[in-house]
């Protein structure tokens, strides 16, 4: 896997809008936002067993019900600025027939116009990026950037926590690395 | 060792005023990790419109740029004696269109169970000393000057950070899986 850095923090996605406006698909003029699609990971961790014994509480662990918190980072070069938004994007399923159903909810944000016309003018929210879910089964997210000029728009997304994959601490799991002094029972 | 989060949340800065013996409000400044890159990216050379690869362009003149970029801190600033507690989480933005300064955004802040004497002082800011190398300043003086103390997170962002998404080792082309990593975490890019 390559790394940018070793910090802690996980970019999942990235993008910036220059090639693409000069490398035929935007011919090189003005117009036209530009989209990307990115997954969520949605699966138990490899090294996780979920029991199969339903006296333990982890027996109910469904990958289908899973939250995910991401923060996207846009900033542009010429209308310039920065913009942070939080997100959560929720996923959950019902036996009936619209199964997987997710959602995307902006938590907060914070926004810097260098330029008075970056992402939307004004002293509101930015008008991007927006995310909306394009597959629910695979938690297949799509993302659309603009907000500055066609070819100076760049944007990072950035996992900040949540997820079904998430290594199930203090729970007695057996893993190698992590300390289960934690424990978890059934209460009633 | 209790592992919870898998070092998602390192302290990156941290001081006491407990030797505080002048009277004097303390600060601190920290270096934020913002270009540090610990392996090399490698991007793909061909395949059908490789040079869109989110890895190209990360690492030719994409994403994730030092002076183009985003970092989250949280900042915890308690205090003892005039006890009490206040947590704000603060993005630090740069861009090469404003990089003689940098901006500082305080995105929330949490109020804790603060006694009146600690709550009357607002003295606690963070600030940008030194845009060029990323240098933040801390100040915090809300309590009696030798029982303050203060803890900032990395919370996410900036560029030192672990990239998940395609691998440019096998050079897969635009809407390719075929790279060596999860392609659960697969980006494609197209325009609209």
């Amino acid at each position: 896997m390559a790394l940018i850095g070793g910090n802690g923090g996980i970019m999942i996605a990235c993008a910036e809008s220059n090639v693409y406006a000069s490398n035929g698909g935007h011919n090189g003029s003005a117009g036209g936002n530009m989209e990307f699609d990115f997954y969520l990971p949605v699966d138990v961790q490899d090294t996780v067993t979920v029991p199969t014994s339903t006296a333990d509480v982890r027996s109910g662990f469904d990958t289908r019900f899973t939250t995910h918190y991401i923060a996207t980072h846009s900033s542009g070069s010429y209308y310039w600025g920065n913009n942070w938004k939080e997100w959560v994007i929720q996923r959950r399923y019902d036996t009936g027939s619209s199964g997987m159903s997710a959602t995307v909810t902006k938590i907060r944000e914070v926004i810097h116009r260098g330029h008075p016309s970056f992402n939307g003018g004004g002293s509101g929210d930015g008008s991007f990026p927006t995310m909306s879910v394009q597959d629910a089964d695979t938690l297949q997210i799509r993302c659309r950037i603009g907000g500055d000029y066609w070819n100076s728009n760049n944007i990072e997304i950035y996992y900040l926590g949540g997820s079904a994959e998430t290594p199930m601490i203090g729970v007695g799991a057996d893993h190698p690395t992590y300390n289960y002094d934690l424990t978890q029972a059934w209460s009633e | 060792m209790a592992l919870i989060g898998g070092f998602k949340g390192p302290i990156i800065a941290a001081f006491s005023t407990a030797e505080n013996s002048d009277n004097v409000a303390k600060q601190m400044d920290f270096v934020v990790p913002i270009k540090t890159n610990i392996d090399t990216l490698v991007a793909p050379t061909s395949g059908t419109n490789y040079t869109q690869d989110p890895v190209y362009r990360a690492k030719v003149n994409g994403c994730g740029l030092e002076d183009q970029m985003a970092i989250k801190l949280g900042i915890h600033a308690t205090g003892s004696y005039y006890y009490g507690q206040v947590y704000r989480e603060y993005i630090y933005f740069r861009n090469k269109n404003g990089s003689s300064s940098g901006y500082i955004m305080q995105l929330s802040e949490q109020v804790g169970d603060n006694y009146s004497s600690f709550d009357s002082s607002s003295d606690f800011s963070l600030t940008i000393q030194n845009n060029s190398t990323a240098t933040l300043r801390v100040r915090q003086d809300k309590d009696y000057f030798t029982a303050n103390e203060v803890k900032v997170y990395y919370l996410g962002g900036g560029t030192d950070v672990t990239f998940v998404g395609r691998n440019g080792v096998d050079a897969s082309g635009l809407g390719s899986r075929g790279a060596d990593y999860d392609d659960r975490y697969y980006q494609t890019f197209w325009i609209t």
